[in-house]
């Protein structure tokens, strides 16, 4: 029976079904900012009147395709890397590393994460009640980092199993 | 104790931990270092959603995404070849100049390659080039309109280094042209060498080239004048070319089935945005720790003490870009270097501008080199063959690659032409 069999498949499913999730979120995110620059563009030079929020809004949904994209990008493992030894190493001797380093990775994502949910706690306690708004946009920055541990911790457990999540 | 530190990440970067993680890693440690709490960082990550420009970089990459997905490429190569196939060496030169054009969009992701590669590697080859000519053109053409409006790479490096995106596009336009020319040299005088033969020019091939790809030349020259004839910010700018290919893609060439296919345009997008804002996003924080720390400083005043020259100082920063080129890809180097260069160029009287263009240009260069040079890899993975016999093919593009960095570098007019007419 192949390794993929032994498995236990909730943990595939759970992968899965987080990466289709984000996948959403990332899409409608880039979609509602290209739609909120557009109408920017529309209301300042058709109806001359501009959109005082938009700005703020917009550089926060950059934020959102930030985090779903890096979400995504540990299901797809298209991070960024210097990787020099992995170029020269066999794909065997590659595959022993996806553990262990999946699991620095979401401890590093986890502190990170535990960093901006007190940063978070901080700004929703003393944030102006003009500005909750976009203190609440901001949940993506611990949503995101606990998440990324979570996906992280997946990518420890499923191993080379996992495989990565295809993009067009 | 903070060697051992260093030691531990880099050894952890070189087996593969992404860059964002061993960055983080390493805010973290620099944090509980200083005394600080940790929640500093994550201040100096939201300050990224303040960064004038910011939304450029997502839509820029939307319409490298969909430009590749829409035939954008094939569209290219039979309107250059219309253009310039009938020039000695013009295949070669069709080559140079649609990989150029394509790289501006698709930020040197290695999309070029993997998209324009396949296409022209037969066709080199059918025309008579040799193999290893036409692999060492392909492997470095991936990142050759790096400096072309609106270079993906430019936008980052404004954003980090707080300088005009404008100027720096205007600055990357004639050295970005001077590279193309010096290439598109060397293959007319590599196609005449082979005896590659030359086909007729015809009006009626160019014209019909035109009617397919005039609305992708369009694009960038719409970027150019609406930009810098003070009609649309940078910002503006994105979000109209991402919703101009939208409707050419969709709509006038229906390469493209919306309904089906821009789920996953978004998407991947949305992983190319986000595998290069991460390590921005956890960078600045370590950035802002090591400048509290005096680290520029401290390197600053070691090299007033060795170097005592602006010329000197650049040849020493050539090198050490150069070879930072060859360890680190662009987009994790401009967040991590530069602000580290800025002020130590500032004290050497090197123009912001002109940095970026120097530290741009090593780096294109580091992109075909190894042992990290991202065109090896994937020319290796497109075309099949070792990535050291691609460095070898690559190395006389290489060499012009280095002259032309000697001229970037110690001519800054190159860069700063434009501040003599008042921009």
């Amino acid at each position: 029976m192949s390794e993929l069999h032994r498995q236990p498949p909730l943990l595939h499913r759970i992968r899965r079904g987080l990466l289709a999730t984000e996948g959403l979120a990332a899409a409608a995110s880039l979609l509602a900012l290209l739609g909120l620059s557009l109408a920017q563009i529309v209301a300042r030079n058709l109806l001359d009147a501009g959109l005082p929020w938009a700005e703020t809004a917009s550089r926060h949904l950059v934020l959102y395709v930030l985090f779903f994209g890096a979400l995504l990008a540990v299901g797809s493992r298209r991070h960024i890397k210097i990787d020099l030894l992995g170029a020269w190493l066999s794909p065997h001797r590659q595959a022993r590393l996806v553990r262990p380093l999946s699991v620095i990775a979401a401890a590093v994502c986890a502190m990170l994460g535990w960093a901006a949910v007190r940063y978070w706690i901080d700004a929703w306690t003393h944030g102006g009640a003009d500005t909750l708004w976009v203190t609440l946009m901001d949940l993506v920055i611990p949503l995101g980092f606990a998440l990324m541990s979570l996906q992280f911790l997946l990518e420890a457990a499923l191993g080379q199993t996992g495989a990565p999540e295809q993009t067009p | 104790m903070t060697w051992l530190l260093v030691l531990a990440l880099t050894a952890l970067a070189t087996m593969g931990l992404p860059l964002f993680a061993v960055l983080g890693a390493g805010s973290l440690a620099a944090s509980y270092h200083a005394g600080l709490d940790p929640a500093v960082l994550i201040i100096e990550l939201n300050r990224l959603a303040a960064s004038p420009n910011l939304t450029a970089i997502p839509l820029f990459t939307f319409v490298g995404v969909v430009l590749a997905a829409g035939g954008a490429p094939q569209r290219l190569i039979r309107l250059f070849n219309a253009l310039l196939g009938w020039l000695p060496g013009g295949l070669a030169a069709v080559a140079l100049t649609a990989c150029a054009f394509f790289t501006a969009f698709s930020g040197a992701s290695g999309v070029t390659i993997l998209a324009l590669g396949g296409l022209l590697f037969p066709m080199l080859g059918s025309v008579g080039y040799g193999e290893r000519f036409s692999l060492g053109l392909l492997t470095t053409s991936g990142s050759l309109g790096l400096l072309f409006p609106p270079s993906l790479a430019i936008l980052l490096y404004g954003i980090v280094a707080k300088v005009n995106i404008d100027q720096l596009f205007l600055a990357g336009i004639v050295p970005g042209a001077l590279l193309l020319i010096l290439l598109t040299l060397y293959s007319i005088y590599n196609g005449a060498h082979s005896r590659v033969p030359r086909h007729p020019f015809t009006l009626g091939a160019l014209a019909g080239a035109l009617r397919t790809g005039i609305w992708d030349l369009l694009l960038p020259a719409g970027i150019v004048a609406g930009i810098f004839g003070g009609y649309v910010t940078v910002s503006e700018a994105s979000a109209c070319a991402a919703a101009y290919v939208l409707v050419l893609e969709g709509v006038i060439h229906r390469t493209i089935v919306l309904k089906r296919q821009l789920y996953g345009l978004l998407k991947d997008t949305a992983i190319l945005v986000g595998s290069i804002l991460i390590i921005l996003a956890v960078a600045m924080g370590l950035t802002n720790l090591l400048i509290d720390a005096q680290v520029p400083m401290h390197v600053l005043d070691w090299l007033e003490r060795a170097i005592h020259s602006r010329l000197e100082f650049l040849l020493l920063l050539n090198l050490f870009l150069l070879a930072v080129g060859c360890m680190m890809d662009i987009f994790s180097a401009t967040v991590v270097v530069v602000p580290l260069i800025l002020p130590l160029a500032e004290r050497f009287g090197v123009d912001p501008v002109h940095l970026g263009i120097v530290f741009l240009a090593n780096l294109e260069i580091g992109y075909s080199t190894p042992p990290v040079g991202i065109n090896l890899f994937i020319a290796s993975q497109r075309f099949g063959r070792p990535v050291l016999s691609l460095f070898r093919a690559a190395l006389p593009f290489l060499a012009l690659m280095l002259l032309w960095l000697a001229i970037v570098t110690y001519v800054p007019q190159t860069s700063l032409w434009w501040q003599a007419l008042g921009h």
